[in-house]
């Protein structure tokens, strides 16, 4: 049935916009720091962390794994493997990301590109493994590597790395239903094929890596990183490969949000990473990394008033001629502060960002011998780290450590809380973090799982 | 690829379902926060593409459903909906959040003055 009505047209046109922008204003809408501005978020005290896992031949079940670490003080294993679900096999998992409704956990594999849902509602401390995605490369048309999940209303956009005839760095977007349900895939543009995006600078690489979006500008912007031939190499080989270290990318892309259309590329040089967006409103700005040349990018509006973004470089990370790697980040919930780690030296670094164009170091930390990922609570008051990058990557030998850490940060110091050996507990190699919460969903603890707790003696 | 624009009506039930679930969690702990009433309000920041393009996929389809009547009869959605465009949200009367029901609320009201307009369309909303 096709309507051929201009005021429903119109009515359409003008209201469509309008209820998407609904979701993206107040950062009460918002998740924990640095996901899906669409998602449900936990304000208070997490209760588990999911912890996407990679297997290690050899070391237990030797499989990809999600780990469900308790975290609540006030659990009786605090600190603790809660729960294990093994997918059966490696796939070089890698990052994850929650449904908008908090109640699917979806992950992926960047070698066998395998997407694995989780249900985290049923019982957010037993997350069960109900689906399998395992056609993603022949319905995208030839896209590998499902990078990062991020949700939008009712739905779930991917980013990749690579693709299956070069296995380069050329990819796209990649758009499901919260079901599971393929839609549409969206190429990244390139030299030969702009798609009516402006080249702002020398780059149109066609590479990708994270995402983010920005509703009440209507935009969305992705990252760009390198391919599978680069990602599954030895990483002390590839770094003497030079042909292999031309292989990454130096854009970052601003797409129409509504239109899924990209509209300017923009030259970002060095393999941006991972996006970190604001919340207030007005702080309508955002921060990346370079993995390669250790800087601090912000995003933000050129000021020329026809709604184009610029990219710039505003300070450093550690001493770049050192290669200190800077990898995963998260910003504070207040737009005051970023955390960003270096994989080499292992240390996370607190910047002043409450001027953006000028970063200022304010905390330094020597977190494990190798350190990837960093997740905050919505306070602020607590940074979890994991390890791992990407098995080929990972340092070897002793500085191999494996391990989810939890940190205190009162404003000033950081006091570790507890360490959890994943090599120990033959779990594999810690990747990216996500949170649980009872309350989510209306649910609460059972009780046998909580400390006890001592009543007060009267005293006369 | 264009769609009807009855399937784009339903595509905003399925925009404003999560709105509804998002707006109304209250977390675990009510940490004050300072609320400035949402952009669709007014005016938008940005220029709005145009109708058709871009997709607008179906996410799925409208399962059927028991619920109550003001008079207390039991009703079947499909009964109440089948054939009819339909936009559809659930909201708590209590709901004092400034950009969350109050705003859907305006929202649709708007949707309806618009769409009132039209008599084919008004007789079957």
């Amino acid at each position: 049935m096709k309507i051929k009505n201009s005021i429903l047209k119109n009515t359409l046109k003008v209201m469509l916009p309008v209820v998407a922008s609904l979701f993206t204003i107040s950062p009460v809408m918002a998740d924990e720091t640095c996901m899906s501005p669409y998602m449900a978020k936990i304000q208070g005290q997490e209760d588990f962390v999911y912890v996407w896992t990679l297997g290690v031949e050899g070391l237990g079940d030797g499989q990809d794994k999600l780990v469900t670490v308790s975290v609540n003080p006030d659990a009786k294993d605090y600190g603790k493997v809660r729960s294990v679900e093994s997918v059966g096999g490696r796939n070089e998992a890698h990052h994850s990301g929650l449904t908008d409704d908090r109640k699917f956990l979806w992950a992926g594999g960047l070698d066998s590109n395998k997407i694995f849902i989780f249900d985290v509602y049923t019982d957010p401390a037993k997350p069960k493994l109900t689906k399998v995605i395992d056609d993603f490369v022949s319905v995208t048309g030839g896209v590998v590597g499902p990078h990062t999940p991020y949700a939008l209303p009712g739905r779930m956009m991917w980013t990749a790395l690579s693709n299956n005839q070069d296995h380069g760095g050329r990819t796209a977007l990649v758009e499901y239903t919260n079901a599971g349900e393929y839609i549409d895939t969206y190429w990244v543009p390139t030299d030969d094929n702009l798609q009516g995006a402006e080249k702002t600078g020398k780059y149109a690489d066609g590479y990708g890596y994270d995402i983010q979006v920005m509703p009440s500008k209507n935009i969305m912007m992705t990252s760009s990183f390198t391919g599978w031939s680069n990602y599954m190499m030895d990483f002390g080989q590839m770094l003497k490969d030079p042909e292999a270290m031309k292989r990454f990318g130096n854009t970052m892309v601003i797409w129409d949000l509504h239109t899924r259309q990209p509209k300017q590329v923009l030259d970002v040089p060095g393999a941006p990473l991972e996006i970190r967006c604001t919340w207030k409103p007005g702080h309508d700005y955002c921060f990346t990394t370079t993995a390669l040349t250790s800087e601090i990018w912000l995003i933000e509006e050129d000021g020329k008033g026809k709604g184009g973004w610029k990219a710039s470089s505003v300070g450093t990370i550690g001493n770049p001629a050192d290669v200190p790697l800077p990898v995963d980040f998260s910003i504070s919930s207040d737009d005051s502060m970023i955390w960003v780690n270096t994989m080499t030296d292992g240390k996370t670094r607190g910047y002043d960002i409450t001027d953006p164009h000028h970063p200022k170091l304010v905390h330094e930390e020597k977190i494990g011998r190798q350190v990837n990922m960093v997740s905050s609570s919505w306070d602020n008051k607590r940074l979890y780290y994991t390890t791992s990058l990407l098995a080929n990557w990972d340092k070897k030998g002793q500085d191999n450590e494996q391990f989810l850490k939890l940190y205190h940060w009162d404003g000033k110091n950081m006091e570790p809380q507890f360490t959890l050996d994943f090599t120990k507990e033959k779990l594999g190699r810690a990747h990216q973090m996500r949170f649980g919460a009872y309350s989510l969903y209306g649910k609460k603890a059972p009780k046998d799982m909580l400390k006890a707790v001592v009543a007060p003696v009267a005293l006369n | 690829m264009k769609y009807p624009y009855k399937v784009g009506i339903a595509i905003l039930i399925g925009f404003m379902t999560p709105l509804s679930v998002v707006l109304s969690f209250e977390g675990a702990t009510t940490v004050p926060q300072i609320i400035l009433p949402a952009p669709g309000y007014g005016e938008l920041n940005f220029v709005a593409p145009k109708v058709g393009s871009y997709s607008l996929p179906t996410l799925g389809n409208a399962k059927n459903a028991t619920a109550v009547n003001t008079d207390g009869e039991s009703v079947q959605y499909y009964d109440l909906f089948k054939g009819k465009y339909t936009l559809l949200n659930f909201m708590y009367t209590r709901c004092n959040d400034v950009n969350g029901c109050p705003l859907s609320q305006l929202v649709f009201s708007r949707i309806k003055g618009l769409a009132a307009q039209d008599p084919v369309i008004a007789k079957n909303l």
